[in-house]
C-alpha cells in the first residue's frame, strides 16, 4: 500500500494510540505491587524499528515516557536488529540507560511481521525492590542501592531466562511481587504486539514506517509552529532545593531560536555524595515534560514533538550525575527542574506557567511486617499543593509526577498502622489573588510490636514553594517524630510501636498580590478553614466593612 | 385468581425520560400488543410529559388508565442533579482528621499535560464537612466511640447553616457501623426532619473515597428525587392509575419508589441501563448469546457488552464528569451499574481539521441548538448528521418523519468550508472522511472496552439503536470484525421497552477482606444471610400491580432468584474479579476450592492467564435477589412485523448515496411497509420515523418475523 491519505493517517494514528492504551490497561490490571496498581508508577509506549517513539498512552508516568524515548535506542546499540528474533524480551534497570533509578525496570520487546523487525513495544515500571537498601538518599554509591541488570534477555525466542529469574528472586525481599510485576510488563508488551500485528494485517501496511513517519512529521510540525510563535531570545530561571547536607542550585538557560528550543543546565550544582543525584535521561524527561505542559501542543506526543527540543547538562552536575553516583532519591532534585523551567518561561508565557508547587512529591518508603506477618516495602505518597495558576487557585494533585494518593482504609487493612489524620493544613496555601493548593498533614501511629523502618524522602523543608508576580510563598514542609524531634527528610530511621510520625507537606505558591483577591473568595476560604481570620486580615487585607460577622466587631 | 370486579389490570407501561425526549412504551404482555410514543421532555416539571405521554398513548389505544398494572420509570433526574448541581444543600459528618477525602479525590490530573484543568468541585463545601470525634479500626474495633458532644455540636452547626440533607461518612464503617448509627440517631434526635445517608447503609464497602463520595452524592440528590417520585406516584393515582409504580435502577432492575427515595444513587444511568436490559432480552429472542449494544444519539454513543444474555456490569462508575469523556474527571460513585462506555460521537458531533492537518470529529457537539448545519437553525459547523445528509443516507424530507426538513446545501457548504477545502477534497469526499473517522472512533473505543474485559468481539453481533446508530452500525461492525447487525423495531424508544421488560431486582454487598484459607466461615455465612434477607425485604417492597402477582410465575418465594458472588483477587492486587458462589446454603470449608477455581477461571477469562503460588483473597460479598419480570416479550411490541410475504414491498423511491466511490442510485424503503421476511441487498436505505438504517453495498438485510432488521455483512 502506498500513499496514506489524511483519513487513513488519522484512523491509523488513533488505532495505534488505542493499542498502546490497551497495553497500559493490561499492565495495570495484572500487576501486583501497589506502585503499579495504585500509584500508576509505570508507562508503556510503541516505537518504530529504529527506536523512534511513535505512540504513547493517554495515562502513565510521564517521566518514563521521556526516558524511554531515548532508552530504546540505547538497547538497540547493544542488541542491533540482526541479533533479535521473535519472542525476545530485553530487560534492564541501568540508571544510566533508563529511568535513573534501579527500581525502574524497562522491558523492550521487538515486534516482527513476516520475520522482519517492524518496531518495539516497551514499558517501564517501578518495582518495589531491587535488593540493596530500600529506596532512600542514604547511599553513597549506586552499588549500595541494589543490583544493576544491563540489557539482558528475560525471554529469548519465547523461552524464559530461568537463570536471570532465579538471580532476581534470590536478591529481592518480595520475590512474588517483583516477578509478578515483571510478568505484567511482559503481558503489556504482548497486548501491544498482538494489536500491531492485527493493525498491519487489517491495513495491509508492510510495517510501521510510513504511518510512523506521518505521525512524527505532523507532530513535529505542530511543535515547531508553537515554538516559532515564541519571541527569540535567552531566558533564565533558577531554583534552590534543600539538597542533602547543603542546598542544591538548579540553573536553567533556555534559548528560543526560530522554531527550535534548547535548554541548558550549566551552573547547576555538582553531583552529591548522597543518593539525590539524577542521571541525564531523567533530567531530559523532566525538562521535556515541563516544556510540553507550558507549550501544550494539541498533537499526540511522539519523537516528532521532541525533535525541536535540545537538552544539555554538564557531565558531573547533579542533573547529569556520573557513575557510580547514588540515585535512590533522585526525585528530590529532579522535581525542581519543572519549577526552574517555568521561572525561565514566565516572561514569555505568563498565562501558561504556574507558581512553584509542593514538588518533589513526598515519597517515604516504609518497610516492616504486615498484619499477616509478612514483610512489606511500600511507598507512602503524600501530596502537597500545586502552585496557583494565572487565573485559578492551585489544587492538591501530584505534579510533576502522577501517582494518586495512598488510600487510608486500604493501607490500614494491611499495615499495622493507624492513620490519625490526612487533611488540609490551614494557612499553608501560598497567598495570592489566586492562592496555591494547601499542604496536607499525614499523621500515623505504629501499632503492633515490630519496629518500622522509615526511609524519609522529602524536601522543601527549608525552601517553600515561591509565589509568582507578587504572590506569596506556600508553607514549607515539616516532618516530626512524636511531635518533638524533627525527622531528617533524607535519612532512614526505625520507629517503635506507639511512635507517631507527623508529615506536613508544603503548600503551593500564590499568583499575584493577595490583596487583589476577590473578597468572596477570601471569605469562602475563611469559612472553609483554609485561611485563618488572622491571615485574612494580615495578608489578604480583608477589612471589617466588607467582612463577615467575625470581622465586624 | 382474578377478582371479578372492575377491569383487569393487564398492561405494563415503560417511561424513559432523557435529555431531549420522554419515551413511552405500553405493552400487553398477554398478547404482545404494544404502542410507543416520543414527547419532548418537560424540563421544568418532568412529570408533566410522563403523565401526558401515558394519557395520550392510552387514549390512542382506547384504553383506560386503570388497565395499567405497572408503570416502570427510568429517568436522568439524579444524574442531571449531579451534573447541574441542583441537589440539596448537604452537610457531612466525618471522622476527625479526614475532612477532605471527597475534595482531594484521587489527587491526580486527569490530563497529564493540562495544569490548567478544573477538578470536580465537591458536592459538600469544606465549611459543611464537619469532623467529629470517633474512630473505628480496620478490623471493626471501635477505637473511640462516637463523642456525642462533638456530634451534637456539628449537627447543630449544620442545621444553623440550613442544610437539607446529611451524609455520615466514618472510616471503616463498612466493618462496624455502630458509630455511624449512633451519629444518625443524634441527627434524628436533633433534626428529625433531615434525611440522613450513612456510608454503612449506602455502600458498606472498603475504600474511603468511593464510599464517602457515593454516600455524599446519595444525600445530595435525595430530597429532590424522593419528592419527585412520591409526587409522581400521587399524580399517577390522581389521574386514574390504580396499578403499581416502580423505578428502574442502574443495574436495569426494578426497585420500589421507596427504595429509590432512600438510595437515589442507585437510579443513576437508569435509562441506559433499561436500554441495555432490552438488548439482553432481545439477545435471548435472537438466540445471540453475545451482543454489542450500540446506541448512538445526538451527542454521544454508548456501547455496552451483553454476554450470555446479560449486560456487563461494573461497580466502578463516575458521575458528572467535568471533561465528559475523560476518566477520573468525575465524582467516583460505586454502585452496581451497567458497564457502558460513552464516546463523544453523536449526530451533533462537530467535524474539523485539526492542527495536524487531519480530520477529527467531536467531542464538541452542536447539540440541538443551534444543531447541525442542515437543521438550518444557525449552525455553521459541520456535524456527523451533516455528513450523513450529504452522503444521501438521511432523507431531507423524512427526518423525524418529515417534522424537520434538512437543508442539504447548508450541510454541504459547512463540510466544504471546514473539512473539504482544508484537505483539498470535494464535499462528498469530506463527508465520507467524517463518516469514516467517527465510525473508527467508536470502533476503537469499543475495542479498548472489549480488551478491558478480555473479549473477542468478532464472535459478537451488534445491536444498533438510537437515532443515528443504525446509520453507522455497518461500518462500526466492519471495523470490529463483526458480521451481523440487528436493528430492532422502534430503535428510538428501546430504553422505554427495557423498562417494561425489567425484572424486580436488588443488589446488595458488604466487604470482608480475608485470604480464602483464613476465612471465618461463620462470619461469611452471617454476611450472606444478612445480605439475602436485606435483598428479599427490599424486593418485597416492589409492587407489580397484577392482582395475581407476577405474570408468568407468581410472586411466591420459590420464584425468587438469588445469585451470590464474591469479588476476589490474588493477594496484593488492587482490582478484584467477581467469582460465583453456590446459589444457596451455607458456605463450608470443603466448598472453598470450587470457589477458588471459579475465581481462577474468571481471572483467566479476563486476563488470559492465572497466577500460581499466590494466595487468593476475598474482598466484597455480593447478593442479588430478583423476581421474574412482570412482562415478557412474547411478540414484537408493535404490529411492526407487518404482513408476512416472501418479497419486499417496492422501494418508496431512489436517491443517490455515497459509499466511497461516487454516488450510486440507492433504493430507500419505509420500514413499516416492509413485509416480514423481506430481503434487501445493499446498497439500500430503510427509513422509519425515529431512525434510518443504511445497508451498504455487499451487505444483505432481512426483516425477521419479529420485526428485527437483520444485516449480514
Amino acid at each position: 500500500m502506498t500513499g496514506l491519505d489524511p483519513t487513513g493517517i488519522g484512523i491509523g494514528w488513533n488505532r495505534l494510540l488505542s493499542i498502546v492504551d490497551q497495553g497500559t490497561v493490561a499492565l495495570k490490571r495484572t500487576a501486583f505491587s501497589r506502585n503499579v496498581t495504585e500509584a500508576d508508577d509505570f508507562s508503556n509506549a510503541l516505537f518504530d524499528a529504529r527506536g523512534n517513539l511513535i505512540a504513547q498512552p493517554s495515562q502513565g508516568e510521564v517521566a518514563f515516557l521521556g526516558v524511554m524515548s531515548t532508552e530504546v535506542k540505547a538497547f538497540l546499540e547493544r542488541y542491533p536488529p540482526s541479533t533479535l528474533r521473535p519472542g525476545d524480551v530485553l530487560l534492564s534497570n541501568d540508571p544510566w540507560l533508563g529511568a535513573s533509578q534501579l527500581n525502574d525496570y524497562t522491558m523492550v520487546a521487538p515486534l516482527f511481521r513476516r520475520r522482519r523487525l517492524v518496531g518495539f513495544a516497551a514499558c517501564c515500571a517501578h518495582s518495589p525492590d531491587v535488593g540493596g537498601r530500600v529506596l532512600s538518599s542514604d547511599s553513597s554509591d549506586i552499588h549500595e542501592e541494589g543490583f544493576i541488570i544491563p540489557p539482558t534477555f528475560l525471554f529469548r525466542g519465547g523461552r524464559e531466562n530461568a537463570e536471570l529469574m532465579r538471580f532476581l528472586r534470590a536478591n529481592v525481599r518480595v520475590p512474588d511481587i517483583v516477578v509478578g510485576d515483571l510478568m505484567a510488563q511482559v503481558a503489556s508488551n504482548n497486548v501491544v504486539r498482538k494489536g500491531v500485528a492485527e493493525f498491519l494485517q487489517d491495513t495491509g501496511l508492510p510495517d510501521l514506517e510510513e504511518i510512523g513517519r506521518e505521525m512524527r512529521t505532523r507532530s513535529e510540525r505542530a511543535m515547531r509552529t508553537i515554538l516559532a510563535g515564541l519571541p527569540d531570545g535567552t531566558y533564565r530561571g533558577e531554583v534552590e532545593a534543600d539538597g542533602d547536607e547543603k542546598p542544591v542550585t538548579i540553573r536553567v538557560r533556555i534559548d528560543v531560536e526560530g522554531d527550535a528550543i534548547s535548554v541548558d543546565l550549566a551552573g547547576t550544582s555538582p553531583q552529591s555524595a548522597r543518593g539525590i543525584n539524577v542521571t541525564f535521561n531523567w533530567t531530559y524527561a523532566d525538562v521535556v515534560y515541563a516544556l510540553l505542559c507550558a507549550l501544550r501542543p494539541d498533537s499526540p506526543i511522539n519523537a516528532g514533538s521532541l525533535a525541536p527540543i535540545r537538552v544539555s547538562a554538564p557531565p558531573g552536575c547533579i542533573l547529569n550525575a556520573e557513575y557510580p553516583a547514588a540515585v535512590g532519591a533522585r526525585v528530590l532534585v529532579a522535581h525542581y527542574v519543572q519549577a526552574a523551567v517555568f521561572r525561565a518561561l514566565e516572561p514569555i508565557l505568563p498565562d501558561r506557567v504556574i507558581a512553584d508547587s509542593a514538588a518533589p512529591t513526598w515519597v517515604p518508603v516504609l518497610s516492616g511486617t504486615s498484619r499477616h506477618g509478612e514483610r512489606f516495602v511500600e511507598i507512602l505518597i503524600v501530596h502537597g499543593g500545586i502552585g496557583a495558576r494565572p487565573a485559578k487557585d492551585g489544587m492538591v494533585v501530584s505534579y510533576p509526577d502522577h501517582p494518586p494518593t495512598t488510600a487510608v482504609e486500604i493501607f490500614e487493612n494491611e499495615k499495622p498502622i493507624l492513620i490519625e489524620a490526612k487533611e488540609f493544613i490551614p494557612d499553608s496555601a501560598g497567598a495570592g489573588r489566586y492562592r496555591g493548593g494547601p499542604g496536607q498533614v499525614f499523621r500515623f501511629r505504629l501499632l503492633g510490636d515490630v519496629p518500622l523502618r522509615v526511609a524519609m524522602r522529602a524536601d522543601r523543608i527549608r525552601h517553600p514553594p515561591l509565589g509568582f508576580a507578587g504572590g506569596h510563598a506556600g508553607s514549607a514542609g515539616r516532618a516530626t517524630l512524636n511531635d518533638r524531634e524533627p525527622l531528617h527528610p533524607k535519612r532512614t530511621v526505625f520507629i517503635d510501636p506507639g511512635d507517631v510520625v507527623d508529615l506536613r507537606t508544603p503548600g503551593g505558591g500564590g499568583y499575584f498580590d493577595p490583596r487583589t483577591r476577590a473578597r468572596a473568595a477570601v471569605e469562602r476560604d475563611v469559612d472553609d478553614g483554609i485561611v485563618s481570620e488572622y491571615q485574612a486580615r494580615a495578608v489578604y487585607a480583608f477589612t471589617p466593612e466588607e467582612g463577615p460577622e467575625w470581622n465586624r466587631d | 385468581m382474578r377478582p371479578t370486579r372492575g377491569p383487569a389490570r393487564d398492561l405494563v407501561a415503560g417511561v424513559d425520560i432523557g435529555g431531549t425526549f420522554t419515551d413511552i412504551c405500553l405493552l400487553d404482555p398477554r398478547t404482545g400488543r404494544g404502542a410507543t410514543r416520543k414527547l419532548l421532555t418537560t424540563h421544568q416539571d418532568p412529570g408533566e410529559a410522563v403523565l401526558a405521554g401515558l394519557a395520550e398513548t392510552l387514549a390512542d389505544e382506547g384504553l383506560a388508565p386503570d388497565r395499567v398494572a405497572i408503570v416502570a420509570h427510568a429517568t436522568t433526574l439524579a444524574t442531571n442533579a449531579l451534573i447541574e448541581r441542583t441537589g440539596a444543600r448537604t452537610g457531612m459528618l466525618t471522622t476527625r482528621g479526614f475532612r477532605d477525602v471527597i475534595e482531594v479525590g484521587h489527587e491526580q490530573l486527569y490530563d497529564l499535560y493540562d495544569i490548567h484543568l478544573d477538578l470536580p468541585p465537591p458536592l459538600v463545601p469544606r465549611s459543611l464537612r464537619r469532623p467529629v470525634a470517633e474512630r473505628t479500626a480496620s478490623d471493626g474495633e471501635r477505637v473511640e466511640a462516637l463523642d456525642a458532644e462533638s456530634a451534637d455540636a456539628a449537627i447543630r452547626f449544620l442545621v444553623e447553616q440550613g442544610v437539607e440533607s446529611i451524609a455520615i461518612c466514618f472510616l471503616h464503617a463498612y466493618a462496624n457501623p455502630e458509630n455511624e448509627r449512633a451519629a444518625a440517631r443524634r441527627v434524628c434526635e436533633l433534626a428529625p426532619d433531615l434525611p440522613v445517608s450513612t456510608s454503612s447503609e449506602v455502600l458498606p464497602e472498603l475504600g474511603e473515597l468511593p464510599r464517602f463520595s457515593t454516600t455524599v452524592a446519595n444525600a445530595y440528590v435525595q430530597p429532590l428525587v424522593s419528592s419527585y417520585l412520591m409526587g409522581l406516584k400521587d399524580r399517577l393515582a390522581a389521574t386514574g392509575h390504580r396499578g403499581a409504580f416502580t423505578v428502574v435502577n442502574s443495574r436495569g432492575g426494578l426497585m420500589s419508589p421507596e427504595t429509590a427515595a432512600r438510595f437515589p444513587i442507585r437510579m443513576l444511568e437508569s435509562g441506559p441501563a433499561a436500554g441495555a436490559h432490552a438488548a439482553a432480552v432481545l439477545s435471548r429472542r435472537l438466540r445471540q448469546r453475545n451482543l454489542v449494544s450500540f446506541d448512538m444519539g445526538g451527542t454521544s454513543a454508548k456501547i455496552c457488552l451483553v454476554r450470555n444474555h446479560a449486560p456487563q456490569v461494573t461497580v466502578e462508575f463516575e458521575a458528572a464528569r467535568i471533561a465528559r469523556f475523560k476518566r477520573k474527571s468525575g465524582l467516583p460513585v460505586r454502585i452496581p451499574v451497567v458497564d457502558l462506555i460513552e464516546i463523544g460521537a453523536g449526530g451533533g458531533s462537530i467535524a474539523r481539521v485539526d492542527s495536524l492537518g487531519l480530520p477529527a470529529v467531536g467531542p464538541k457537539s452542536a447539540g440541538s441548538e443551534p444543531g447541525p448545519a442542515c437543521y438550518a437553525r444557525g449552525g455553521v459547523e459541520p456535524t456527523v448528521t451533516d455528513a450523513d445528509t450529504v452522503l444521501g443516507y438521511l432523507d431531507p424530507d423524512y427526518f423525524l418523519g418529515g417534522r424537520l426538513r434538512l437543508d442539504r446545501a447548508a450541510a454541504k457548504a459547512a463540510l466544504d468550508e471546514h473539512v473539504g477545502r482544508p484537505l483539498g477534497m470535494a464535499a462528498s469526499d469530506a463527508a465520507w472522511t467524517v463518516f469514516r473517522q467517527v465510525n473508527e472512533q467508536m470502533a476503537r473505543a469499543a475495542a479498548v472496552h472489549a480488551s478491558e474485559h478480555g473479549v473477542d468481539l468478532r464472535r459478537f453481533s451488534l445491536l444498533a439503536f438510537g437515532g443515528a446508530g443504525p446509520i453507522h452500525a455497518a461500518h462500526v461492525a466492519r471495523a470490529l470484525g463483526i458480521r451481523r447487525i440487528v436493528v430492532p423495531p422502534d430503535p428510538g424508544v428501546l430504553s422505554a421497552l427495557g423498562a417494561v421488560l425489567a425484572p424486580p431486582r436488588i443488589d446488595v454487598a458488604a466487604s470482608y477482606k480475608c485470604e480464602i484459607e483464613r476465612l471465618d466461615l461463620a462470619r461469611v455465612n452471617g454476611i450472606l444471610a444478612e445480605l439475602e434477607a436485606q435483598g428479599r425485604s427490599l424486593l418485597a417492597e416492589v409492587e407489580t400491580g397484577f392482582e395475581d402477582g407476577f405474570e408468568g410465575g407468581g410472586r411466591h418465594e420459590n420464584a425468587l432468584r438469588v445469585v451470590r458472588e464474591v469479588d476476589m483477587r490474588y493477594r496484593n492486587q488492587r482490582y478484584e474479579v467477581p467469582a460465583p458462589l453456590p446459589r444457596s446454603g451455607e458456605l463450608a470449608r470443603d466448598g472453598l476450592p470450587a470457589v477458588e477455581a471459579a475465581f481462577h477461571r474468571a481471572y483467566e477469562q479476563r486476563y488470559g492467564r492465572t497466577i500460581r503460588g499466590v494466595p487468593v483473597e476475598a474482598v466484597t460479598w455480593r447478593v442479588s435477589v430478583s423476581a421474574p419480570p412482570p412482562a415478557t416479550l412474547k411478540a414484537p411490541p408493535r404490529a411492526a412485523a407487518g404482513r408476512p410475504g416472501r418479497r419486499a414491498a417496492g422501494p418508496a423511491g431512489r436517491r443517490p448515496a455515497f459509499f466511497g466511490e461516487g454516488f450510486v442510485e440507492t433504493p430507500f424503503y419505509r420500514r413499516a411497509r416492509l413485509p416480514a421476511g423481506a430481503r434487501l441487498s445493499g446498497p439500500a436505505i430503510v427509513e422509519e420515523e425515529g431512525s434510518t438504517t443504511v445497508i451498504p453495498p455487499g451487505a444483505r438485510g432481512t426483516l425477521d418475523p419479529a420485526g428485527n432488521l437483520v444485516l449480514e455483512l
